[in-house]
């Protein structure tokens, strides 16, 4: 048979079931050729996992739409060799368009790579990126990570998602240059995101509470943090965020006892789960739930009774946590928690999040 | 001339474009859900007319449905790497021409399970390409060839509707059926496939 194809001359139900006949990737790539191909893989309902967008030294969007992982990679590069041109975001010359599939060999899986390029025309970043969360009914982006050494100033990935739900933002010190605390409060500034934050590994952060103070009182679901030394009980009272993972404090018991109380009392109405990595002496568990529950009425919870809570329920990033003992406690609206201590570690959790 | 019984025994005459006739199971017949709506119940009068098509792509098609009388029902597409030998020597042995024309008949024919096949082929030629090779591939219609397809599809809304009047005419004949459940059954199937023809012109 020809390479050629009058596709678009046959009944326009066999152009459909076409196009049903094809793979997610095909059809993403297909939706690109032209209006009547975008409109009909529109049409499709297409639904990916998730939509995130890296503003490494080529910006990339990845579209995780199982068993797909899809990079789209804009490059700006003269020649091979060539000393990167760090210009503008806008406009790609090159449009690099990678596809692992997660393939299941029964005892381990493995990916399987096929990647494309080809030179770009008119289009602009932004217009790719409108493009996929049009095809794909994902009016969001799920996560931007920033790094250290990012080819765009803050502004200018401002400019790019401008008008975008940017539901994560993520920073992290994966790149060569950590990100400063000024360059961490620019990008805060820059890019508000709806529902969490995610700063990774970040050592010489160092808090300034007037400047931080503003991102903790927002209405955000998630925030982690992994290590924030200076981090005080009265930052951990100031957040309204649903689910707060601190990996690494300066806190001990007697601060965490303080929160309960204030917990108890109403505080922090919106928290649903709470961990904290703490800086106690005691290697003792008992000693330092007497610690946390110094003054508080609790119910003890027996140690064999084990307990599954989910985070992030109803996200991409849903997950499970297997915990055992802990203490019941009350709040005075009557909302339950459990609070829980293991070594370095305090955690409570709001009883609506644990299944047994 | 066919009766109404449906046994795999009963043979319908087809009328092709050309104005030639040849026999065709009943068995291999009710694969087609348009023939199943208009004649599988009140039979047919003389020669049906699918006369929008010709005689070699009729047969062909209808050489299909012959071989996959005895398949399990249709459930849905399969995978073009399922295909037997034989279904794949019958797609392999058409030129683009035929194919075409194969898909078109099969698709007003109604048959599932090869315009299904069909389309995975079509989708199979797209895998695996970049935007530049898919662009290749599909030649993108130009105005004129885009109007001419509507007139064809206005053409093939007649030629439904045609059809559908000679069900009606036979249904008329049949003195052995009740009066009112053929009325209805013709007038049923005379909207549904106006409907349906409009819809794709209008498209």
């Amino acid at each position: 048979m020809s390479s050629n194809f009058p596709l678009f001359l046959l009944p326009d139900n066999v152009i459909l079931s076409v196009f049903r006949s094809m793979e997610a990737v095909d059809l993403m790539l297909l939706s690109m050729i032209s209006m009547r191909t975008k409109e009909i893989v529109c049409s499709l309902n297409l639904h990916p996992d998730k939509i995130s967008l890296d503003t490494r030294a080529s910006c990339e969007l990845e579209i995780r739409f199982s068993p797909f992982i899809i990079r789209v990679a804009f490059k700006k590069f003269e020649k091979k060799d060539a000393e990167r041109e760090i210009v503008v975001i806008e406009r790609p010359e090159k449009v690099g368009f990678y596809v692992s599939r997660i393939v299941n060999y029964g005892l381990f899986k493995g990916l399987e790579n096929v990647n494309y390029q080809w030179e770009n025309g008119t289009f602009e970043v932004r217009d790719y990126i409108d493009h996929f969360i049009k095809i794909l009914h994902h009016h969001r982006i799920d996560e931007l990570s920033v790094m250290g050494d990012d080819a765009y100033p803050p502004e200018e990935i401002q400019q790019l998602v401008n008008g975008l739900d940017i539901r994560e933002l993520s920073f992290s010190d994966e790149g060569n240059v950590r990100i400063s605390d000024d360059g961490m409060i620019n990008y805060l500034n820059a890019i508000k995101p709806t529902r969490s934050f995610y700063l990774d590994r970040s050592p010489l952060f160092v808090w300034n509470h007037s400047k931080m103070s503003q991102f903790f009182v927002q209405n955000l679901d998630c925030i982690v943090i992994a290590n924030s030394p200076l981090l005080t009980l009265d930052d951990l009272l100031l957040m309204n965020i649903s689910e707060i993972q601190i990996n690494r404090t300066r806190m001990i018991g007697k601060d965490f006892n303080r929160f309960l109380k204030h917990w108890i009392a109403g505080s922090n109405p919106r928290l649903k789960y709470l961990t904290v990595g703490d800086d106690s002496t005691t290697d003792d568990r008992e000693e330092f739930e007497r610690e946390l529950l110094n003054g508080i009425d609790h119910r003890k919870i027996p140690d064999e009774e084990e307990r599954t809570c989910i985070k992030r329920m109803g996200t991409y990033e849903e997950c499970r946590e297997k915990m055992t003992g802990g203490s019941y406690i009350r709040r005075k609206d009557g909302t339950e928690a459990i609070v829980h201590a293991e070594y370095h570690w305090f955690h409570l959790i709001l009883q609506e999040l644990m299944s047994i | 001339m066919t009766s109404p019984a449906s046994s795999s025994e009963v043979k319908y005459l087809i009328e092709s474009s050309e104005g030639n006739t040849f026999d065709v199971s009943g068995a291999a017949l009710r694969q087609s859900n348009t023939f199943n709506a208009m004649f599988l119940n009140i039979g047919a009068d003389g020669p049906i007319p699918f006369t929008d098509y010709n005689e070699a792509t009729l047969k062909k098609v209808f050489e299909y449905c012959e071989h996959s009388v005895n398949e399990e029902n249709y459930s849905g597409p399969k995978h073009q790497d399922d295909l037997s030998k034989w279904d794949l020597n019958f797609f392999n042995e058409m030129d683009q021409k035929m194919f075409i024309d194969v898909i078109n008949a099969s698709n007003f024919l109604d048959i599932e399970r090869l315009t299904s096949y069909c389309c995975e082929r079509i989708a199979r030629m797209l895998r695996g390409k970049n935007t530049q090779e898919m662009i290749k591939v599909i030649t993108l219609p130009t105005a004129e060839e885009l109007e001419a397809k509507q007139k064809v599809e206005e053409k093939k809304a007649a030629a439904a509707k045609k059809v559908a009047e000679k069900a009606a005419e036979t249904a008329e004949k049949t003195e052995t059926l009740e009066e009112l459940p053929v009325q209805q059954l013709v007038q049923t199937t005379r909207n549904k496939l106006t409907r349906k023809y409009l819809s794709f012109s209008n498209e």
